[in-house]
């Protein structure tokens, strides 16, 4: 009976020992195993649904094939979410889809910072690319998108101030010269629109989805609402945003800025524009592991998922989902951003924070 | 009439019947427990509508929905939890029938409203479906603000003979909705460097904490069964004398059935705070008050008719514009996306006939909730009458649990403990407690529009506005209205049924105000260095809050002075000799969350089940045994295999 016990009370520990040490078995073994993916919005949205399309392809790709499941962590101005993947044991069970915000966070407290390098870096998805865009006032002389400059006032909407978008609109205007205000508490495209036909606000910066399921042939089409131009990733060689052959009829801010003022655009607005352009538009969630999740793990991590979000069925799915095929980047193009943003020097941290203290009230 | 009767035969066709049905069997159990719902259940079954049909998958997820605020009602008349946060007010008078052996009778009323109000909420809905874009973009933030304001109006409605403690209380409610990020700034307030409170506190813990809490220290120490007399003994407690009672105020239940439409309609408003307005109006529209808080059914009826109604208000924005007025619109959003499906003139032009399935669904799960809930009514009664110390641990664990599944963290369980402890003084000290979730409900909804409404208009601006000026109008007419039956003395009636007067309690009351008023005038002090708009909501509530507590105070105070014992037990000693099981109960409750961290969080619940019934039932072990294996048996099917809750593990797997 003695015995028994004891030979129980040996096996607990050494399972119970095997469970707290870390993993030195290089991949993990996650056959018949369930692996969550966190991620930090609320339940229905897109970052949720999006997770969900990416578990069912990568459920197929990852190693041991293990049952992916979909849990919602939101709160926190997004933190709670990360912070739940950030002290997760790194023992393959728990991924993190996470609406990141890296620009703007480094701007938090001290002690509310995230440090993101410390994460089992895997991939990025969705890049985002945001339009500026005014309702039609010809009593105010806002006929089409060069009246822009002429225009007395700019309000604009948003969630809060401290979004990329958001602060880099209010760029935008203070390098056009156009006197704006900013009305914070609305948040996602729909309320904003809604807002926007109410005469709350003249424009919003909206997603380019939105914009071309919702916008282009309805408001835009019938003449009550002017895109005026767009924030997207820089173009090939660096020098300004890249065209997006989505948005016919529309450019980028920087060929805007020229042909409404003559020059090119200059300044250290300009380059906070061009910096959110490298470390903002190009990833939407960051998909990352742990810390301390072993190098092989997380190789196997990072293979699995570039196969998963290649998969026809995911890239069909999604595009269903987001309106277009959402870009991918994979561990070294996300790594390079992480490391940017950990090393952005404190003019741009205090360009930002100044626009920040503007935009509040 | 094509396109309706298209409608029709999609919401009737097999395969989507058959999922209807599952939906509506779902939202059933889950609308029953208290803290899962019908978000809960929709959040369970969204991932297996991807595959499916759009009717199919609409009909799922609209059924889940639908019945969880009818069969919410199961929790919130035998145990006085909120099953959901849809049936807080039916506590009041739904709580207090089951007590006095009318369960029958509550529900017989709320099934039949429930039904009545769910649709007439999908024919409001297909009525509304031509004009719905011109009803979201009539109401701006300023139509919200004032909107706001009238359901505070409703804390007179909700206080009873207490109006200036209920102020107070609303006041409290209003200030810890002040909690974490404000609208227009960037820095949190009153969050003490926690991440738990960044966001401010989670409704679950204070909702069914400030109810469920004191609740199960009463039952647990009552020695009794949840019903004082049984029900077959009660006069005329029977189903139909529900529905007599609820055809006999038809009247009542369609008012509030379209009040619940059009408050559903609004975002951010909908369930969570239309059955206090419709509570509200049930009172004020009574003639006799006397019998509100003490079990009348009107006082089941008014919110029963309207939570089950604003469904269909709140599909009218996700579907019209794509905006979710709620968690449960933006999950159905979401699976709207998944199926290519984009809201707007769209939805009216290309799928007309899906759109009219919805409200096809929503009428039919309705009458079907309502009519299976009725056949099981009798069975469900039946636990009214069981031990109450055979509740309270399944009870507890439910609590738990469903607060933990919003925020998995133990302060979330610091937080559940708290709020009750506050429910139990208030109650104790006669401090109605409607006015707090009132408060805190309305407390997000009234400084986001207030927020806008300075940041987007001019005075003029608002003023000038036609719907504001018919909204004032309104407001001052309920609230002449409300002043009036105060003047009157028509609302002398008690809202809870709490102890009676006593040295002990007018003595916690009169603490009750004094740390009301340290709070408020702490509060304020902390508001001055914020930025206007981050400030200037919470210091308006602080001013009010701390002055109507001093007045509180003030006539504690007199009262304790001319206060005649009523008897030798009627001193502070006997006061805490009345209360201190229940004390003891709640120390018993601390213990188990303490735990957690040691236990693990399904450890801790298994440990306080099983030593709550052999230690403070005194059941066998046979009992506790069984009890507690099917406890845990729940914990693992029910929260971990289908909704996947991260259990904290005991300490030495961590």
């Amino acid at each position: 009976m003695i015995q028994g016990r004891l030979k129980g009370l040996i096996a607990t520990s050494a399972i119970v020992a095997a469970a707290a040490l870390p993993a030195t078995a290089q991949v993990i073994d996650l056959e018949g195993n369930t692996v969550t993916i966190v991620h930090n919005a609320s339940p229905g949205g897109s970052t949720g649904l999006t997770a969900q399309l990416a578990a069912d392809a990568w459920t197929q790709t990852m190693a041991g094939n293990p049952t992916m499941v979909v849990q919602s962590v939101e709160g926190g101005a997004l933190a709670r979410g990360i912070l739940q993947v950030m002290n997760a044991r790194p023992d393959g069970r728990t991924i993190g889809w996470v609406a990141w915000q890296g620009s703007t966070r480094i701007l938090d407290p001290e002690d509310r910072q995230i440090p993101f390098q410390d994460f089992g870096l895997i991939g990025g998805v969705g890049g985002m690319t945001f339009i500026a865009h005014t309702s039609a006032a010809p009593d105010r002389g806002m006929n089409e998108p060069a009246d822009l400059p002429n225009l007395e006032h700019y309000r604009f909407g948003g969630y809060s101030p401290r979004s990329g978008p958001a602060i880099r609109t209010a760029v935008a205007m203070d390098m056009l010269g156009v006197d704006w205000s900013f009305v914070s508490g609305m948040s996602g495209d729909t309320p904003l629109e809604a807002a926007r036909q109410r005469g709350e606000i003249d424009g919003y910066p909206v997603t380019a989805v939105y914009y071309q399921q919702t916008m282009r042939d309805g408001v835009v089409a019938d003449g009550s609402d002017i895109p005026l131009f767009y924030f997207s990733p820089p173009n090939e060689d660096g020098t300004g945003l890249s065209v997006d052959p989505n948005l016919e009829g529309i450019l980028p801010f920087d060929q805007y800025f020229t042909q409404v003022t003559g020059a090119a655009p200059e300044g250290p607005g300009w380059e906070m524009i061009q910096y959110h352009a490298r470390v903002t538009d190009p990833i939407n969630w960051l998909v990352v592991a742990p810390p301390g999740t072993p190098e092989e793990h997380l190789a196997m991590l990072r293979e699995s998922f570039a196969e998963a979000v290649q998969s026809e069925e995911f890239q069909t799915r999604a595009a269903e989902l987001l309106g277009q095929v959402p870009t991918i980047s994979y561990y070294e193009d996300v790594q390079a951003i992480v490391d940017e943003i950990a090393a952005t020097p404190e003019a741009m941290r205090d360009l930002q924070r100044e626009y920040i203290a503007r935009m509040e009230r | 009439m094509d396109s309706l009767l298209a409608g029709i035969a999609l919401a009737t066709q097999g395969t989507t019947l058959l999922y209807l049905m599952l939906g509506v069997l779902l939202g059933l159990w889950f609308g029953a427990i208290p803290g899962l719902g019908g978000v809960t259940a929709m959040i369970l079954v969204l991932p297996f509508t991807f595959g499916m049909e759009p009717q199919a998958a609409f009909a799922l997820l609209l059924g889940a929905l639908a019945v969880s605020t009818t069969s919410d009602t199961i929790s919130s008349v035998m145990l006085g939890i909120p099953g959901t946060i849809a049936s807080q007010a039916t506590v009041l008078d739904g709580h207090p029938m089951a007590k006095q052996g009318r369960v029958l009778t509550a529900f017989g009323a709320a099934f039949t409203v429930s039904a009545i109000g769910g649709v007439i909420g999908g024919i409001a809905l297909a009525i509304s479906l031509p004009i719905m874009t011109w009803l979201v973009l009539t109401f701006g933030a300023p139509e919200f603000f004032v909107l706001s304001l009238i359901g505070l109006v409703m804390v007179g409605g909700v206080s009873g003979n207490a109006i200036g403690k209920g102020i107070a209380a609303g006041a409290l409610g209003l200030l810890l909705s002040q909690i974490g990020y404000p609208v227009a700034a960037s820095d949190p307030r009153y969050w003490f460097d926690q991440m738990f409170l960044i966001d401010g506190l989670p409704l679950v813990p204070v909702v069914i904490g400030l109810f469920g809490i004191p609740e199960m220290m009463q039952l647990g120490t009552s020695g009794g069964a949840l019903a004082s007399q049984r029900f077959e003994k009660a006069e005329d407690d029977s189903l139909m004398a529900g529905v007599r009672a609820a055809l006999a105020n038809r009247w009542l239940a369609m008012r509030c059935s379209v009040l619940g439409t059009y408050v559903g309609m609004l975002p951010g408003l909908g369930a969570s705070v239309v059955d206090w307005l419709a509570y509200g109006h049930g009172v004020q529209s009574a003639k006799d008050r006397s019998q509100f808080g003490k079990g009348d059914v009107r006082g089941v009826i008014a919110p029963e008719a309207a939570n089950n109604a604003t469904l269909g208000g709140s599909l009218i924005p996700t579907l019209a514009f794509g905006i979710p007025g709620s968690g449960a619109m933006a999950i159905l959003l979401g699976a709207m996306t998944i199926h290519g499906l984009v809201p707007g003139p769209a939805m009216l032009q290309q799928h007309l006939p899906l759109t009219l399935s919805m409200v096809v669904c929503i009428i039919l799960a309705n009458i079907v909730g309502a009519g299976a809930l009725m056949l099981w009514s009798k069975q469900v009664a039946r636990a009214a009458f069981i031990d109450g110390n055979l509740v309270v641990p399944a009870v507890f664990v439910f609590l738990v649990m469903g607060s933990w599944i919003g925020q998995p963290e133990i302060l979330t369980l610091v937080a559940l403990l708290v709020i009750g402890l506050l429910g139990f003084a208030l109650h104790a000290a006669g401090w109605p407690r409607p006015p707090l979730i009132l408060g805190f409900v309305l407390g997000p909804v009234m400084e986001n529009s207030l927020a806008i409404t300075a940041q987007a208009y001019t005075l003029t601006e608002v003023l000038s506005r036609p719907s504001i000026l018919i909204l004032i109008a309104l407001l001052l007419l309920i609230f002449i209205g409300a002043a009036r039956a105060i003047a009157k003395r028509r609302n002398d009636f008690k809202i809870e049924i709490g102890a009676s007067a006593s040295r002990g309690s007018l003595m916690l009351s009169l603490a009750l105000g004094i740390g009301c008023i340290a709070l408020f005038v702490w509060a304020f002090d902390q508001a001055q260095e914020w930025s206007f708009l981050s400030r200037v909501f919470p210091m308006a509530i602080c001013s009010v809050g701390a002055v109507v507590a001093l007045g509180c105070a003030v006539q504690d105070f007199r009262t304790l002075r001319r206060y005649q014992p009523t008897g030798a037990e009627d001193t502070l000693a006997g006061f805490w000799r009345h209360h201190r099981r229940e004390v003891l109960i709640f120390v018993i409750f601390a213990v188990t969350i303490a735990l957690v961290p040691v236990l693990g969080l399904a450890g801790a619940m298994l440990a306080f089940t099983a030593l709550y019934l052999l230690g403070w039932g005194r059941f066998g072990w046979l009992t506790a045994v069984l009890y507690t294996a099917g406890v845990g048996a729940f914990l693992y099917v029910v929260y971990h295999r289908m909704l996947h809750v991260p259990f904290v593990p005991p300490f030495f797997l961590s």
